[in-house]
């Protein structure tokens, strides 16, 4: 540590995540410096402001909350079960292999449930429940334009990343990053195949979908859909399953 | 992970996820959903951080992350703002205040240079602690940030003509 501290140090100075020996350190300097003096009373004053504001007794830690979704979706739309987004590509699972959800190479995905009962981890398996509330997280990379969209049995097609727009939304590249919406499932019981397009450039979403449903149709089997749109394209498919049970 | 737990890590970090997520995104309901998600993501990933001083970078690198993809995801910046803006200066702080900056770094593509003017100009962290958030040298945040100003005519003209 340089002899006047930068305000990283500060503030873990300040939340107790510092050595021993910074801490000393630190706790000596601003006893006799006062823009660092004043720098933790301002933390101070902005902590206490927040818990006020926000205190955590108000917080739904063990119930259910209500994360206002930042674009209103229709309930069937949540029909779906969750989907991890990588950067570059998409690790999902066809229904015969086990529910691995690692990706090759510096990938990683996770998808995040908040069950009824409060919980927050991570879902390994690919069954849900309704009423069951998810955040997506993605890492990714060069392949950073994104189209995510799911098919059911019938043949219906939810789009859900862009939710508006004709094109693929471009994300922040990054590890374990949280995209901005998460859902609530509904009611509806049954498998859903949840497609995603990671690539370079932005794509039409129209023409993604005119071909997932072309393909679809032609024989009503999810194993007739296979996108193959070139080398700067990731496509990944997960079949998954509303169930009507907790697991 | 405890409820006692979650407790104090919301009455730890809460504050600090909400102020970032404030000053980006400008409205409190929007602050309030990224700060839930920034803190489930915060209680996920804790255990798995060995160093504890690193988790501040963390917050600061998450949070800023999201609220730019939020940000990304709506569109929400006011292109008749850029039209006031001039670029004849060598201070862009001088020149734009925080939200044109946010609105210019979100034209920029690329990662390393719009974390560096973010958090140069936004947030006025120093090139030690940028260092810290993103894992970049002082060396090259200080090329990012010249290329950001290299770059600006162009930007200014793209954003006025969208």
């Amino acid at each position: 540590m340089n002899n006047h501290p930068d305000k990283l140090e500060l503030t873990a100075y300040f939340t107790h995540d510092c050595s021993e020996t910074a801490r000393n350190t630190l706790q000596k300097h601003c006893s006799k410096c006062p823009s660092c003096a004043d720098y933790l009373r301002r933390l101070d004053s902005e902590k206490s402001a927040f818990l006020e504001r926000f205190p955590s007794s108000d917080q739904n830690f063990g119930r259910e909350s209500k994360i206002r979704p930042l674009f209103p979706r229709p309930l069937y739309a949540l029909a779906a079960s969750l989907v991890l987004l990588l950067g570059g590509y998409l690790i999902f699972q066809h229904t015969v292999s086990g529910p691995e959800y690692r990706t090759k190479g510096e990938s990683d995905l996770a998808v995040y449930v908040k069950t009824q009962s409060g919980e927050i981890r991570e879902r390994k398996s690919r069954i849900f429940t309704p009423g069951e509330q998810v955040q997506f997280t993605y890492t990714c990379g060069a392949k950073n334009k994104l189209i995510l969209l799911s098919i059911d049995e019938e043949g219906k097609i939810t789009t859900y990343y862009p939710e508006n727009g004709a094109g693929s939304v471009e994300l922040e590249k990054g590890q374990n990053l949280p995209l901005p919406n998460s859902i609530i499932l509904d009611d509806y019981i049954g498998k859903e195949l949840f497609i995603v397009v990671f690539s370079e450039k932005p794509l039409s979403v129209s023409l993604i979908r005119n071909r997932v449903v072309r393909q679809f149709s032609s024989k009503k089997d999810f194993s007739s859909i296979d996108l193959d749109l070139g080398d700067d394209t990731r496509v990944k498919k997960l079949l998954i399953t509303k169930a009507g049970t907790d697991q | 992970m405890s409820s006692t737990k979650i407790k104090e890590l919301y009455e730890k970090y809460g504050f600090l996820i909400y102020g970032q997520c404030r000053a980006i995104l400008k409205s409190e309901d929007d602050a309030k959903d990224a700060l839930q998600v920034v803190f489930m993501q915060l209680m996920s990933k804790y255990h798995t951080i060995s160093d504890k001083s690193k988790v501040i970078p963390w917050i600061y690198n998450t949070a800023k992350n999201h609220c730019f993809n939020v940000l990304r995801f709506r569109k929400k910046f006011d292109t008749a703002d850029i039209a006031l803006l001039k670029s004849d200066s060598e201070k862009i702080d001088d020149l734009f205040c925080k939200k044109e900056i946010i609105t210019l770094v979100l034209s920029q593509y690329n990662k390393n240079i719009r974390d560096a003017v973010y958090l140069t100009y936004v947030e006025g962290f120093n090139q030690e602690e940028i260092r810290k958030i993103t894992g970049q040298s002082p060396a090259t945040i200080r090329r990012n940030l010249g290329r950001f100003k290299k770059k600006l005519p162009h930007i200014l003209k793209r954003i006025q003509s969208e």
